[in-house]
């Protein structure tokens, strides 16, 4: 059982509280999920709940945090680690091993626990949670949803009585999504206390049975699921839909789209990696303007057809045209735009506002050289302001790129793409750890790019982004027209 | 080398001799030092055989090919400016037993650390760091570095293809015109990267409930076996026997300094 | 007994091992896309290499840092890269006389500090590796004198790591990820 009783939270470098006047309970056999805006303190909230706020972060405590009822501030980390598991958003960041088996021993081995118990424990979990095939693989071979189970299966094999889940489905796939809701219902019934942290909200409708929504640092509001279908509290705390329509088959198809009136268009597309059979045999491509929304399975090829399109990798045969004009690699990569998962490896200057210059001089200097200096400066100035204010970032001008927050690294990163002005910009999982609020700014910003005459092609898992901008669908294994 | 690249299991390395990682290190250890005390043509060339022979025991011929190359090349690069400087400075005359003990000592090294690199891929050497029976303070950091270079391989990548795609020029030339910028983009990002990631994983480390009283016990059995004993033997014989040949018969070369 | 390495916590060791392995990979990848022996990769290997060391030096503020990094980046080294034993004694003389230096002002939150350690290691670790390239080749002096280009130029590109390492710090500073 975990018990916030009137906690207040203050970080050290900070003047103002995280968190404000917390009374909650998650107890044994429930589940609570906790949601808001980007920045409510609802991620302090959790720090709490596993003990790394304060004996991590340090900061003034004010109240009391129990897990199983016994204060956080008694309690040393190692000793809390036995009773709350904790699985954050991407699990690989947790990995201390290359290989799943390895991972699963690894506390087992530094807790000094006998061989023969840490391989019946590793055992165990593994079966429990479905992965006995995939214990020989090395984690960087693993989905996000097979990551996401071995993060778990290793929290689950030290045997907690609590659980912490911080963005637990922010890079899954929606099916991977209901299987850890299935995983986590199992776990509820087997009497561990649950905490849940999420932007999502809808996979855990009928499994969650307190539902809190923090806001400024404070509980705006607590009810049951039911609560997060009222529309007034979603808008005033930037929520994501409580329900959402999976539209995944009923998206139109590209495959009816003709060569002459696509604005991407790729033909007798053949690609094999080195000594592997191909992914792509004399497939078609066909994107029109608009937001396009590619699908599959994992494994079809999707960041592969991606990295096709913008020219990163070579296609063994196939001709590609945009706006009916043929093109090489080199002119995909003038042409077409990408926005990476990893938003931390696409900033690299000292501010944000830098950030967005470098990349329209970059973009200025292959295509307009008819301008004068000060015109191009003033020029430049406008389309930065611009830009700046359609991804909501206008306040951060002078702040450093990486001292952002996830959801403003994720616009910024959009904003550079958006600044080379490509014929074909791809986005790969753009809103992914986003809130309500943010995954409806970028679900703007994507259609106006479309209505300036961009094809958009998003690989995504969100439904949510998909219902509110994709008109059209990509599937994945691609055909021969 | 390799190891870097590959993350997979070993199935391609089954019908290498297995030899604990240990074993191979002792070799190299020995290797160094007998090298470094060997000044006489024979004896380095007793060393040079019977390295060249364990070199070859792993079968990795290609591999060992292309270290040989590149060493060929060193070799070539250096052999011609000893030669031109000694054009310059008659006092330091050009001879070809002049130049051979220092690359043949430089062989011996490649041949003893070739089978440590190229038999041990990045997985498996988490268990090899273990079979070492390091302390916490030693083991965690090594094995954090060795977890992470992978990924950061990854990650540098990942940020070359990004500048491309913005349209930066990363030719050579353009690193050499513009080193400092060319840093800065490159590796900007991955100071951040590692910054934040050591932070995450620590978190990590403080949750799993790592401490430096932490007692390590491993799950997997890696045995010390004959084959190890016998390969430490082999190496201390070869030693002795050079080293018996270079103090009791060995050529020194003229004009160096033993 | 207690080890004197016990005073570092989980989060120090984790800090200590992911720079080691951004190092390892950087300064490789640098040599690698250069050919290896150019003047232009020798010197951006070694100002890497330093501007990292600075950075770590600052992250973990504490007396023997530097010397167990040292010695992570040699073991795994060897694992790794086969690189040779014979490296050992005069990075781990280096970190030492480093270490030494940085003494009496270790726990100090003034990045000089961390700079003067660095300075000391780079200079001790490439006079001495000089030293080796000596017993290595001592019976031909003329390679030995072929050598000492190749760390000047190394040591050049050391001290540009030694500034690179300031500005990397105020940066982070700005961005807020090193809080003094």
């Amino acid at each position: 059982m975990i018990r916030f009783e009137n906690v207040t939270y203050t970080y050290p470098f900070s003047e103002k509280p995280a968190v404000k006047n917390i009374d909650l309970q998650v107890k044994a056999g429930e589940i609570v999920l906790v949601s808001g805006q980007s920045g409510c303190g609802k991620s302090t909230l959790m720090r709490l709940a596993n003990g790394l706020c304060p004996s991590w972060f340090k900061g003034k405590l004010e109240g009391s945090v129990f897990v199983e009822n016994k204060s956080t501030l008694e309690l040393p980390l190692k000793d809390m680690s036995t009773i709350v598991g904790t699985l954050f958003q991407d699990p690989e960041q947790q990995f201390f091993a290359l290989g799943v088996e390895d991972e699963l021993a690894f506390v087992h081995e530094w807790r000094g626990l006998p061989s023969q118990i840490t391989r019946e424990k590793i055992n165990t979990a593994a079966q429990s949670f479905g992965i006995s095939h995939i214990l020989g693989q090395s984690i960087h071979e693993l989905s996000e949803g097979q990551k996401q189970k071995v993060g778990l299966a290793s929290i689950m094999s030290q045997e907690p009585k609590i659980l912490v889940l911080d963005e637990p489905t922010a890079n899954l796939d929606p099916e991977s999504t209901l299987d850890l809701a299935e995983r986590l219902l199992e776990l509820k019934q087997q009497g561990l206390a649950i905490l849940v942290v999420d932007h999502r909200l809808y996979w855990l409708k009928g499994i969650a049975d307190h539902v809190v929504i923090m806001k400024d640092g404070e509980i705006f509001a607590r009810g049951d699921f039911f609560l997060l279908d009222d529309e007034n509290i979603r808008q005033e705390c930037n929520l994501r839909d409580s329900d959402v329509e999976d539209v995944r088959q009923s998206l139109p198809d590209c495959s009816d789209l003709e060569k002459d009136s696509a604005e991407f268009y790729s033909e007798n597309l053949t690609f094999a990696y080195k000594g592997q059979k191909p992914i792509f045999s004399q497939a078609t491509v066909a994107l029109n303007k608009g937001v396009t929304a590619l699908i599959g399975d994992n494994g079809t090829g999707k960041t592969t057809l991606a990295r096709l399109m913008t020219g990163l990798n070579k296609a063994n045969s196939g001709t590609f045209f945009i706006e009916n004009k043929e093109c090489n690699a080199k002119d995909l990569l003038k042409c077409v735009g990408i926005v990476l998962q990893n938003a931390d490896h696409q900033l690299h200057m000292k501010t944000v506002e830098q950030e967005i210059d470098v990349c329209l001089s970059l973009a200025e200097g292959k295509k307009d050289k008819t301008l004068k200096k000060d015109q191009l400066k003033q020029k430049r100035i406008q389309e930065i302001t611009e830009l700046l204010e359609l991804f909501g970032l206008e306040h951060l001008r002078i702040r450093h790129p990486q001292s952002l927050s996830g959801g403003e690294k994720q616009r910024l990163v959009i904003a550079c793409a958006f600044a080379k002005k490509p014929h074909v910009l791809i986005l790969d999982e753009p809103t992914s750890g986003l809130d309500g609020g943010n995954m409806k700014r970028i679900a703007h910003a994507l259609q106006l790019l479309a209505e300036r005459g961009a094809a958009v092609l998003v690989i995504t898992h969100d439904l949510e982004l998909m219902k509110r901008s994709c008109t059209r669908a990509l599937r994945l294994p691609l055909v021969k027209k | 080398m390799q190891a870097l690249y590959d993350t997979k299991t070993s199935d391609d390395l089954k019908d290498i001799p297995e030899i604990d990682v240990r074993a191979r290190m002792a070799v190299s250890f020995l290797a160094s030092i007998v090298t470094i005390i060997i000044s006489s043509i024979e004896g380095q060339i007793i060393l040079f055989v019977t390295s060249f022979l364990y070199a070859l025991s792993i079968r990795r011929y290609k591999a060992v090919f292309i270290a040989y190359v590149f060493m060929a090349i060193m070799i070539v690069i250096a052999s011609l400016f000893t030669y031109g400087f000694s054009l310059l400075l008659p006092s330091m005359p050009f001879s070809i037993n002049g130049v051979l003990v220092p690359f043949l000592r430089g062989i011996v090294m490649l041949n003893v650390v070739l089978p440590l690199a190229l038999t041990c891929r990045i997985q498996a050497l988490l268990t090899a760091l273990k079979s070492l029976r390091l302390p916490f303070c030693i083991y965690i950091p090594g094995a954090v570095m060795i977890r992470f270079i992978p990924t950061f391989m990854n990650d540098i990548k990942q940020v070359s293809e990004t500048l491309k795609i913005r349209g930066y020029n990363l030719s050579f030339g353009e690193m050499c015109r513009h080193p400092l910028m060319m840093l800065r983009l490159m590796f900007t990002p991955l100071l951040f990267r590692s910054l934040r990631t050591s932070e995450e994983l620590g978190m990590a480390a403080e949750l799993k409930g790592l401490d430096a009283n932490s007692r390590f016990v491993p799950f997997r059995d890696t045995a010390w076996t004959n084959k190890d004993t016998i390969l430490l033997l082999l190496a201390v014989l070869v030693s002795a026997i050079a080293l018996t040949y270079h103090f009791m018969w060995g050529t020194i070369p003229a004009g160096g300094m033993v | 007994m207690t080890s004197p390495f016990n005073r570092f916590s989980a989060q120090d060791l984790v800090v200590i091992g992911v720079f080691a392995a951004a190092s390892k990979v950087t300064t490789l990848l640098v040599a690698l896309a250069g050919g290896g022996m150019n003047p232009i990769s020798l010197m951006g290997k070694n100002l890497i290499f330093t501007m990292l060391l600075v950075v770590m030096l600052c992250r973990v503020n504490k007396i023997g840092t530097l010397f167990l990094f040292t010695i992570i980046n040699i073991i795994v080294s060897m694992l790794l890269l086969g690189a040779s034993v014979t490296l050992l004694p005069p990075l781990l003389i280096a970190a030492l006389v480093a270490e030494c230096a940085m003494y009496p002002k270790r726990e100090s939150e003034s990045v000089w500090n961390k700079v003067l350690g660095a300075a000391i290691f780079d200079i001790v670790s490439k006079s001495l590796s000089l030293g080796l390239s000596w017993i290595f080749m001592r019976e031909n002096p003329a390679m030995v004198i072929m050598i000492i280009p190749i760390i000047v130029i190394g040591y050049i590109g050391s001290v540009g790591g030694l500034f690179t390492g300031v500005k990397a710090v105020k940066e982070l500073r700005h961005a807020g990820i090193i809080r003094y």
